[in-house]
Order: C-alpha cells, then sequence, then structure tokens
C-alpha cells in the first residue's frame, strides 16, 4: 500500500503572526522542536520562515530578536495534498528545491511534512531515517 | 569500495575564532552557504555551531547577536573523525551520538566538514531525497 502524506506529516500547523517578534517565532521553533514555522497575516497563510531563515536573512544582517518575522518568511508557497502518496511529496521538493511542505486538507492547513519526514517513511531501518529522527539541538 | 571520509567531506570548513560574534558567524553561513561553522581557541578545534544552534541558543533567549560570543553557545565535547576514516563509522556516530555534523580532523587541524546530507547522497547518490538535500540552502 502507498504511504500518503496524512501518514508521515507533522500534523497540527505550527504557525506565527506576520507581526510576532524574530524573538518569539525561534521560541516556537525551539518548544516544539520544529525548524519551519508558518507564517499568517490577517488570519490567512502568508509564508513560511525556517531557522536558516532566521540566521541567514535577520542575524546576518544585524537584527535582533525584536524584529518583525514576518518580512523575513518566504511567501509563494509550494502545497501538497493530505491525500496524495509521498512520492508526490518528494517529487515536488526535488522540483522545486525545497524541503518541507505545508499539508492541505480539505482546503485548510492541516500540517507540515518535511524531508526528514519522508527520508524516514521511504525506508525506517536506514541509518539516515535514524538522524532524521534525532532530537533536535535545544 | 568503501569511500573515506576525505572523499565524501565539504572541504575547507569555515574557522572563526571563540571571540568573534554570532552576527559574524551569521555572515559566514549565508556568503558561503554553510549551516556549520567550527569554533577555534588556541589554534585547536573548540567547538561547532550551527545555524540551528543561533536560533534556539541566541533568538529564542532574546540574546543579541552582535554583543554574544560564539564561546558561550557553541556545542563542545565533539564527536570527530580522522580523513581515512570510513562510511560506516559515520553512521555508526550519528546513530550513536544523534549528531548531524561531523568535523573532520587531521593531526589537530580541521580539514572538513561531513553533514547528514553529505551522507545521504554517499548512501543513494540518485534518491530523490539525496536530490532535495543537494539543493542549494536558503539566502
Amino acid at each position: 500500500m502507498d504511504v500518503k502524506v496524512r501518514d508521515v506529516m507533522t500534523p497540527g500547523p505550527i504557525g506565527v503572526d506576520y507581526n510576532s517578534s524574530i524573538g518569539e517565532a525561534a521560541r516556537t521553533m525551539r518548544d516544539w522542536g520544529v525548524g519551519a514555522v508558518l507564517v499568517v497575516h490577517d488570519q490567512s497563510l502568508y509564508g513560511l520562515v525556517t531557522d536558516r531563515d532566521l540566521v541567514v536573512r535577520a542575524v546576518a544582517e544585524s537584527k535582533g530578536p525584536d524584529e518583525p518575522v514576518g518580512p523575513l518568511s518566504s511567501a509563494d508557497l509550494i502545497g501538497v495534498n493530505a491525500d496524495e502518496d509521498i512520492a508526490e511529496a518528494m517529487k515536488l521538493m526535488r522540483e522545486n528545491c525545497v524541503r518541507r511542505l505545508p499539508v492541505i486538507d480539505a482546503g485548510q492547513v492541516a500540517g507540515m511534512v518535511s524531508l526528514g519526514d519522508l527520508c524516514h517513511a521511504d525506508d525506517p531501518a536506514s541509518a539516515l531515517a535514524g538522524i532524521s529522527q534525532a532530537r533536535a539541538n535545544t | 569500495m568503501t569511500r573515506k571520509m576525505r572523499d565524501i567531506m565539504s572541504p575547507a570548513p569555515e574557522r572563526m575564532a571563540s571571540t568573534e560574534s554570532v552576527s559574524a558567524a551569521a555572515r559566514a553561513m549565508r556568503e558561503r552557504g554553510i549551516g556549520t561553522v567550527l569554533v577555534m581557541e588556541d589554534g585547536r578545534l573548540y567547538g561547532l555551531v550551527t545555524d540551528r544552534d543561533i536560533t534556539v541558543r541566541v533568538l529564542a533567549e532574546d540574546r543579541d547577536p552582535l554583543a554574544t560570543r560564539l564561546r558561550d553557545i557553541c556545542s563542545t565535547d565533539l564527536a570527530v573523525l580522522d580523513p581515512d576514516d570510513d562510511f560506516a563509522e559515520a553512521i555508526r556516530l550519528v546513530r550513536e551520538q544523534a549528531v548531524r555534523r561531523i568535523p573532520i580532523v587531521a593531526d589537530g587541524t580541521p580539514v572538513g566538514v561531513v553533514s547528514v546530507g553529505d551522507l545521504a547522497l554517499e548512501a543513494d547518490g540518485s534518491s530523490a531525497l539525496s536530490g532535495a538535500s543537494a539543493a542549494p540552502p536558503n539566502i
């Protein structure tokens, strides 16, 4: 049986408001053990921001944790339907050079799927899957 | 044939003094498209700092990246490998110690870094996952 995106995704989308501070976004990533959060603006999905984005788009530009996170996010998101096979998610990541996709279910954002999630689903016994399951740095 | 760390590693790792600021490390990460900076003290490898470390140990703590030194936030007690160590040894290390980036050290001098992405490429150079893992980082 083909594995579906909903089977491997991280459910319950984690988001921050466009006007939240960079520090708040970083704490959200830390507390949930994730590397990316969705950014919501005026109650609609605006974009996605990763831990790396905070570093290369803010810290490298001498911005501190007090500044708003919204402008750092990537808009024009590529989403994947929860009922798609994971092969489709892999294809989307490869074609768009992204490592994370918001998962859409019944018109709503239902979660997020990462390269690590697919890696684990692809071959749960592999050494690399073990790594990707390891606890994030804190 | 089993390939060695010297064949797999990203050579010429970014090295910075432990007294440098977090902001300086972030600039190096952006400019070189890397996620890891090796932290040096007294000519020796002292620690390692990643983009994730900067997020959780600096930004999440509301610390000022310009005023925070690498010494204060880097990971120490590093697991390292020799350029002549093989792929299996690297896999064993990442499994046992849950590390994602390993400095490669020759005669006390860091000469490279091996990441989980590098190991994924080595394990299966044709997979979709390694393709995505080889994608350019965000800038």
